[in-house]
């Protein structure tokens, strides 16, 4: 054993040199490669590898970078959008402001005509006021009839007891008719239509009223039959009285004695059973007479032109074909 | 402006009134001219109203000339028989 380990012990010199030999080979070449490898490094790869390194810094920084733009750029987005949404609002509103202009500027021209209207409108208005106003103040001017009328139609009322009424038809009154009670009235109402006459109302009533409306429409003379009416009323009152002897006849009227002027004239004795009275006789006057100094007819022209008649009448002809001047 | 088209309107609503007024005036003055008319056209009388003292009138024709006068003093009294008396007048023209 320990031979062959001196054996295996020389032999391990041996191959221990070589081994040394190897190694120092092997470390020559190791410090070959090493430089090989130093000097390899030290090469141009070197220089990419920095290069590299620096361009792998480079593009992350480049990154980051980007990053950092891509986040402004967002937000110049954001910006952008909302600059436009702003910029459409006030392209909007200016719109809406030009509209608005241009109905105020619109309407201002309106209001411009309207007013235009307006002023000729007062023009022609304060025109035509002052017309009226003169046209009243002409009028007001106007000396009115109505007065002397009406006082005419008073004396109508008051002297001869006779009152006329319009309305649904013409209503003719009478008073002083009944000697006992003079206020008493007697009316009766015509109407005409159609070309006819027809009595509406008669009181007191009359036997013969239908009779005379009948006479009436023929003769078309309303005036005689409103005369006649009044003789009728008189006779009915007259004929309610009691009856004297001869002295009532059948026409009569009533003249007081105690009237110092009469001055009118008749041709009838008249009398009355109320008054004392003395059968009164005068003579019928023509047309025209100068006997009496009493009756003075006075000729028509000067009446005419009299200033004591201070309204007009003008009698209406009624086209009657037998209107006579007597009423009996 | 608007005050003076206000007072002119109200100008124009007062004219207006008086103008109807003055024909509602005329219509009725018509009417009673026509009344006027009736009573002397049944009577065939003109009364002479300016004497108070007496009652007097004109008896007229159809032409209007006049035929008579007549006069009656006024009396209270005398109103029932001077009313008659001229009727009668009136009946025998």
């Amino acid at each position: 054993m320990e031979r062959q380990i001196s054996d295996i012990a020389g032999e391990d010199t041996t191959e221990k040199k070589s081994m040394a030999s190897l190694g120092l080979m092997y470390e020559k070449d190791k410090d070959e490669q090493s430089r090989k490898i130093d000097s390899f490094i030290a090469s141009p790869f070197k220089k990419s590898m920095d290069s590299l390194l620096e361009r792998a810094q480079s593009t992350s920084q480049s990154h980051v970078e980007l990053a950092n733009l891509k986040a402004d750029l967002r937000e110049a987005e954001d910006n952008l959008v909302k600059v436009l949404a702003a910029k459409t609002r006030k392209e909007a509103r200016q719109m809406g402001i030009r509209d608005s202009i241009s109905a105020t500027q619109s309407r201002v021209e309106v209001l411009r005509r309207t007013l235009q209207l307006q002023k000729s409108k007062r023009e022609e208005y304060a025109k035509i006021v002052s017309q009226q106003l003169q046209a009243l103040s002409d009028n007001a001017g106007k000396v009115t009839e109505k007065p002397d009328i009406n006082e005419a139609i008073s004396w109508y009322n008051q002297a001869l007891g006779f009152h006329v009424e319009a309305g649904h038809g013409v209503k003719f009154t009478f008073t002083n008719i009944d000697a006992k009670r003079p206020t008493r009235e007697f009316s009766f109402t015509v109407h005409y239509g159609n070309d006819t006459y027809t009595l509406l109302d008669c009181n007191p009533q009359m036997d013969d009223a239908e009779e005379m409306v009948q006479e009436l429409n023929k003769t078309n003379d309303l005036f005689r039959f409103v005369r006649l009416m009044r003789d009728k009323f008189l006779k009915a009152t007259l004929s309610e009285l009691p009856t004297h002897s001869e002295n009532l006849q059948q026409e009569t009227s009533i003249i007081s004695a105690s009237a110092p002027a009469l001055s009118f004239t008749t041709d009838t004795n008249m009398s009355t059973p109320e008054n004392k009275v003395s059968n009164v006789q005068v003579n019928r006057r023509h047309k025209r007479s100068s006997d009496s100094p009493l009756v003075s007819p006075v000729p028509t022209s000067s009446v005419r032109r009299s200033s004591r008649l201070k309204f007009t009448i003008s009698l209406v002809r009624v086209e009657s074909n037998s209107c006579s001047e007597s009423d009996s | 402006m608007a005050d003076e088209l206000k007072d002119l309107n109200s100008q124009v609503a007062l004219i207006e009134e008086q103008r109807l007024a003055i024909k509602r005036n005329k219509r009725d003055q018509l009417r009673t001219e026509k009344k006027l008319s009736m009573y002397a056209s049944v009577t065939k009388v003109i009364p002479k109203i300016d004497d108070s003292v007496k009652t007097s009138g004109y008896m007229v024709d159809r032409d209007k000339r006049i035929i008579e006068k007549f006069e009656f003093d006024t009396d209270k009294r005398a109103d029932y028989e001077t009313c008659n008396s001229i009727w009668e007048i009136i009946k025998r023209k």
